[in-house]
């Protein structure tokens, strides 16, 4: 069965009968709070599903941003985002895709031909009469964020530095492998590679397989046969670096897509994806284990004096993995984390780059970057790169992965601005 | 010493509190959000004007009877340091419903205090003729065939939406409490109190109340209830606050024990199921309708995570369901576990099935929550209990 099959046949379905109507999702939708085009999870989830018979009943379901905060909340185990998500995939192959929704999903094909041209290229994306034409011709609104392109991939860092050298002072702790991403790779170079350090500090050696994209962007934009491919591609790549190692990642969307997403959304279930999937891991949560069992050096970190606003991705809440950034960066002495409390960021993946979208995922950010300025307007932290993107734009504030702070700890990397070191 | 919490309801989340603050590392396990903002924001002991008294003539196997007044007390003071509300134990208050009908209840926020029904007062409901769920004429007639004055005006007032969700936010909107409020001043007569229907948080009230020149009180409606999602809030927050590990979106599917002890929850996360190491656990799952309890369709009752022997109420297992609708309680309701004083799941001989499993809230069996207003007062009651235990054994 294809991934647009499953859809149409929408196995997800089958959890809709456990819907009570209680309406917790209700109140957690970050869209519907913000805009009356989206009529609410439960409306276009569970109530719209019995009515659609394998053809789209409301086309609202289309301003659904897909956070899936819905079906992290719902206690009764109701798949209402999955649910949208294939409503949607049969919506667009019905009735056609955008053109820009094919471009913006491209991500590697996207950073493959940046890097090499990066000044030029984020000179390019700076220059507002451009950005109007882009969104005039492709629908990719003029004032939607986007990341910085970098000289050098995290590939050819990685490459270049001769591969892995895990800390020869510390007792060995075996390999693990590393899944960086597209966005790890092109764009959030520095996350990544901070990664790969801290690590390596730890004793591990890092593996970092030749790999692709994992379709997510694709994905979320209801495109499951091009997301399928990525992902099954992926799989396959991140398998040859061995059967039974920990899987790493820093991209915290990405993650999601391997270890459910994939199997959830567009019901693939290849022994493959589930393998790899089962032995997936968010770097925060790997090393909040660690730090748990008494495995992490932590008088290694130095003191950072900082009140570090904490931001986790809607896909990597819905992982049940708790917070452990918050953990991993509170073994900092001297750091404070504050929890954003907020749902969403707004962005959704490519959601807020839509022109039709951009207000309302600004509209949904806009307690979050309040909430980040009133807290510590140069820096704040975050578990995914498109997030990151967009809450820089919307606070100001330099916004980086957890990791980035654990390896300025660690005296590996300066401290940002927003945190002094002291004693 | 390393607990774990399974649920996060009023149980839970309460549970949880407690034990952080007896000085336990602490992780919570939720399948979603728990059940608190389904409910009226009240605190519910029993339906009995004096509730420590009626408690002493329950059934015999009523979970009442293993939870001491003290316990209760306890529950109910960790919870109310987080969610500040009036009320005590001795004596219930009998507030109005969105029917109105008349209802007993423990505790209550402030926003709800003005609608006690009492002797020489009376009440002005006022209804938002765009909100769905409120009838104020409908409540006030019921109301005034019970002997209350009561009468009933409605407003135009409209939000985004025609729910109480809707209203919540559209009357957050700055000086949107200041013109209600006003409006509800031209309308209400001296002495009288104002009832409007419960769709703004406890500040949003004040402001309301203030405005209006008069004790200005909330009427509970159906889900999702307002006051009932900013206890879930305060709860949620308080826990993060306290470092509490919150695992939301992951699912308890079993446990590994040794010797009678349990020594880890087994936990469904993306992708994979993961162990959370445990010294001591609390199983607040909630009862049949939070799924920790489950009827097959072969009409077979069982607990989902450990396999607990349960206690079918009064029923047999194959007679949880009699048809008499409007007869005896359902048996199905009150079945669940069933526990010694330390609030541990026992079997058939009344002897723990785990040394360390302590369960509390909606999976306790012999209770009737709906028909007896007991629900919060059991639930609190009991995880008060089960942390008590919990710390007295690891001491």
């Amino acid at each position: 069965m294809s991934s647009l099959d499953h859809a149409r046949a929408s196995l997800a379905r089958a959890s809709l009968d456990q819907c009570v109507k209680c309406t917790i999702c209700e109140t957690q939708c970050p869209v519907a709070a913000v805009t009356p085009l989206f009529p609410g999870p439960k409306y276009v989830g569970p109530q719209a599903e019995r009515l659609r018979d394998g053809k789209p009943v409301d086309y609202s379901l289309d301003y659904c941003s897909g956070c899936g905060i819905c079906t992290t909340v719902c206690p009764q185990g109701v798949k209402i985002a999955e649910i949208n998500a294939q409503a949607r995939a049969v919506m667009k192959a019905d009735h056609g895709v955008p053109v820009r929704d094919k471009l913006i999903t491209q991500t590697e094909l996207e950073g493959m031909l940046l890097t090499p041209v990066a000044p030029v290229a984020n000179a390019a994306l700076k220059v507002k009469p451009l950005r109007k034409v882009i969104q005039a011709v492709i629908g990719v609104h003029a004032e939607a964020p986007m990341p910085k392109a970098t000289t050098q991939s995290f590939a050819g860092w990685f490459r270049k530095r001769g591969g892995s050298t895990p800390n020869p002072s510390v007792p060995a702790r075996g390999p693990v492998v590393f899944f960086h991403g597209c966005a790890g790779n092109y764009f959030e170079v520095e996350t990544s590679k901070a990664t790969v350090e801290v690590l390596e500090h730890l004793g591990y050696e890092v593996i970092v397989p030749k790999q692709g994209c994992c379709g997510l962007a694709q994905q979320s934009n209801g495109l499951f046969g091009g997301a399928s491919k990525l992902v099954r591609k992926l799989v396959t790549d991140l398998r040859t670096a061995g059967r039974d190692l920990t899987i790493i990642s820093s991209s915290g969307s990405c993650a999601g897509m391997v270890r459910h997403e994939a199997h959830e959304i567009m019901g693939l279930d290849d022994p493959e994806l589930l393998d790899v999937g089962s032995r997936m891991v968010e770097t925060s949560e790997f090393l909040a284990e660690l730090i748990q069992e008494g495995e992490f050096p932590v008088e290694d970190l130095k003191r950072i004096d900082a009140t570090i606003p904490y931001h986790q991705p809607c896909q990597v809440k819905s992982q049940g993995i708790g917070k452990p950034a918050i953990e991993v960066m509170e073994a900092i002495p001297g750091v404070t984390v504050i929890e954003s409390g907020k749902a969403c960021c707004g962005i959704a993946g490519t959601y807020g780059l839509k022109k039709e979208k951009y207000a309302i995922a600004q509209k949904v950010g806009q307690p979050l970057f309040d909430m980040i300025k009133e807290t510590n307007p140069q820096l704040a932290t975050c578990d995914t790169e498109t997030c990151r993107w967009q809450i820089r734009k919307g606070s100001g504030a330099e916004v980086v992965h957890p990791i980035e702070i654990i390896h300025a700890a660690l005296g590996m990397a300066e401290v940002p601005a927003g945190a002094t070191v002291s004693g | 010493m390393r607990t774990v919490v399974i649920g996060a309801g009023i149980a839970g989340l309460t549970a949880a509190l407690m034990l952080k603050e007896a000085g336990a590392d602490v992780t919570v396990i939720t399948f979603g959000f728990g059940g608190l903002q389904l409910g009226q924001g009240s605190i519910d002991i029993l339906d009995a004007t004096h509730p420590l008294d009626a408690i002493k003539e329950l059934p015999e196997d009523h979970p009442y009877h293993k939870i001491s007044a003290d316990s209760i007390r306890e529950g109910i003071a960790a919870f109310n340091r987080i969610v500040p509300l009036e009320g005590n134990l001795e004596t219930s208050t009998v507030l109005p419903t969105a029917l109105g009908a008349l209802r007993r209840t423990g505790f209550f926020p402030a926003s709800m205090a003005a609608g006690r029904i009492e002797e020489g007062a009376s009440y002005v409901l006022v209804g938002f003729d765009g909100l769905k769920d409120f009838y104020p004429r409908l409540a006030a007639e019921n109301l005034a065939e019970q002997g209350v004055d009561a009468r009933a005006e409605v407003i135009k007032l409209s939000a985004p939406g025609d729910t109480a969700l809707a209203y919540s936010r559209s009357l957050a909107e700055p000086g949107a409490a200041e013109e209600l409020g006003a409006r509800l001043a031209k309308i209400v007569r001296e002495g009288e109190r104002i009832g409007i229907p419960a769709v703004v948080r406890e500040d949003v009230w004040a402001r309301i109340q203030t405005a209006a020149g008069a004790p200005v009180f909330q009427i509970p409606l159906p889900p999702p209830s307002i006051p009932g999602l900013e206890m879930n809030e305060l709860l949620r927050q308080a826990c993060v606050d306290q470092r509490i590990r919150m695992h939301l979106n992951a699912k308890a599917v079993g446990a590994d024990v040794v010797d009678g002890k349990v020594t880890a929850i087994r936990t469904q996360v993306a992708g994979a199921v993961k162990k959370i190491k445990a010294d001591a656990v609390v199983y607040a799952g909630g009862g049949l309708e939070s799924g920790a309890l489950l009827l097959d369709s072969y009409g077979k009752l069982s607990e989902t995570v450990f396999d607990l022997p349960l206690a079918s109420g009064e029923g047999a297992s194959e007679d949880l369901v009699h048809g008499d609708y409007w007869g005896a309680p359902q048996p199905l309701f009150s079945a669940g576990l069933r526990v010694d004083a330390d609030m541990r799941p026992v079997d058939g001989e009344g002897q723990p099935v785990h040394d360390n499993l302590h369960a509390a809230g909606g999976l306790l069996a012999g209770a009737h929550r709906t028909h007896e207003k007991s629900g919060e007062g059991i639930a609190l009651g009991s995880a008060a209990a089960a942390v008590a235990a919990i710390t007295r054994r690891n001491a």
